[in-house]
């Protein structure tokens, strides 16, 4: 930010936007804006563990509490999607912003979909899965253009409802002390309905039709054609059938392994079992009706560009 | 269209409800008034929705053709801003 006003005096988006819109060829460069977008950008990339700026995310994701990762994994992707949507569009968007987030979108679906096979955590496989859905959700930014802001914000709200899922599962399996994929083997026989939430959850994860996740990576790889990044989105889709293997391997283990020690039921909380209820309920039923959040979407990504 | 929101939403919340008593490992009609309040709110909820995405069309329809006039004095009235 500094770097950015010492270049240019401004601070305000506007100013910013007829300063630097095209400045990289009209000849008015300055290593100063360079360095002080890189900077802004790599920041933002920081917080979302965005590759390659995602080496914190597994260690600090298992070792938090639950609640603490669910958060982590959550709250700073939707504020930093918001921020970054109003500094970079409005602001400062031009090639090489655009080249920096088409570069860490397909490093980070790649990384995401290669590494969480290796794991052998629920919580580092999470963290992982995690690392690859922002590069899907990049995608949408990447490309610049009103259906790619617009596929970002729905592939937010997706996320956040699966990943709200996904750690409240994990919250209700570690009072049973489950930490290790291996753990899981059974819950099938010791809490089918809680195994069929899990399953469903992956199975969105996973982009699986017809459940949420799959309507947030078409509209994305979608949004990423019609912008012509015509690499990003085979990437995408590669990337996704890739990952489909671990999360298939969590419901095989549940449902055909058997444990290594067995995990006694303990009964959950109220709270737990009706938001997962809930956000279950979401994640099965919005295929049949997505337009209140498309349109809703369509509006704040116009907005921003009005 | 009220009547099959106000249908599909006590089905959800009633369905919700059935479902979080399972997770649970309980029988799926235990408490039965709370199944009462999640109908009541899943219809509620569900007919609100309607509306709103309604508000939400008739917001977007305009906000699309505040686009496309802005467009047109742009680039076929070489309107500078």
């Amino acid at each position: 930010c500094s770097m950015i006003y010492g270049s240019t005096g401004a601070t305000h988006f506007d100013q910013l936007a007829k300063i630097l819109t095209g400045y990289e060829i009209t000849g008015a460069r300055s290593s100063g804006i360079f360095m002080g977008i890189l900077f802004i950008a790599v920041g933002f990339l920081f917080k979302i563990t965005a590759v390659p700026f995602h080496m914190w995310a597994p260690d600090i994701y298992e070792g938090s509490p639950t609640p603490v990762t669910a958060f982590l994994s959550i709250a700073p992707k939707i504020s930093i999607s918001a921020n970054i949507s109003r500094v970079s569009i409005y602001g400062s968007y031009g090639a090489t912003l655009q080249q920096i987030f088409f570069f860490c979108s397909i490093a980070s679906m790649i990384l995401g979909a290669l590494a969480a096979m290796a794991q052998t955590k629920v919580k580092r496989l999470l963290a992982h899965s995690s690392i690859g859905h922002v590069g899907y959700i990049r995608t949408g930014f990447s490309c610049g253009t009103i259906e790619g802001i617009q596929s970002l914000l729905i592939g937010i709200f997706i996320y956040a409802s699966m990943t709200l899922d996904a750690f409240a599962i994990v919250s209700a399996l570690r009072q049973t002390r489950v930490k290790y994929i291996a753990d899981l083997g059974a819950l099938a026989k010791t809490n089918p309905i809680l195994a069929i939430t899990f399953s469903i959850t992956m199975f969105s994860y996973a982009g699986i039709p017809p459940l949420a996740g799959f309507c947030s990576k078409f509209y994305l790889f979608f949004a990423a054609l019609g912008c012509g990044a015509y690499f990003l989105a085979p990437v995408g889709v590669v990337t996704s059938v890739i990952g489909r293997f671990y999360y298939i391997r969590l419901a095989k283990r549940m449902f055909f392994d058997t444990p290594r020690t067995w995990i006694l039921y303990e009964p959950m909380d109220r709270d737990k079992s009706l938001l997962l209820a809930m956000t279950s309920s979401f994640i099965t039923s919005f295929f049949p009706y997505p337009s209140p959040l498309f349109s809703v979407t369509h509006q704040m990504a116009l907005s921003s560009y009005l | 269209m009220p009547l099959s929101a106000t249908m599909v939403g006590a089905l959800l919340g009633l369905g919700t409800q059935m479902y979080s008593n399972a997770l649970r490992k309980l029988p799926y009609m235990r408490h039965p008034w709370e199944h009462l309040l999640g109908m009541g709110l899943g219809a509620v909820f569900a007919n609100q929705m309607v509306k709103w995405e309604a508000k939400a069309q008739e917001d977007l329809d305009k906000l699309l053709l505040k686009a496309k006039q802005a467009n047109e004095r742009r680039y076929f009235d070489d309107d500078e801003d």
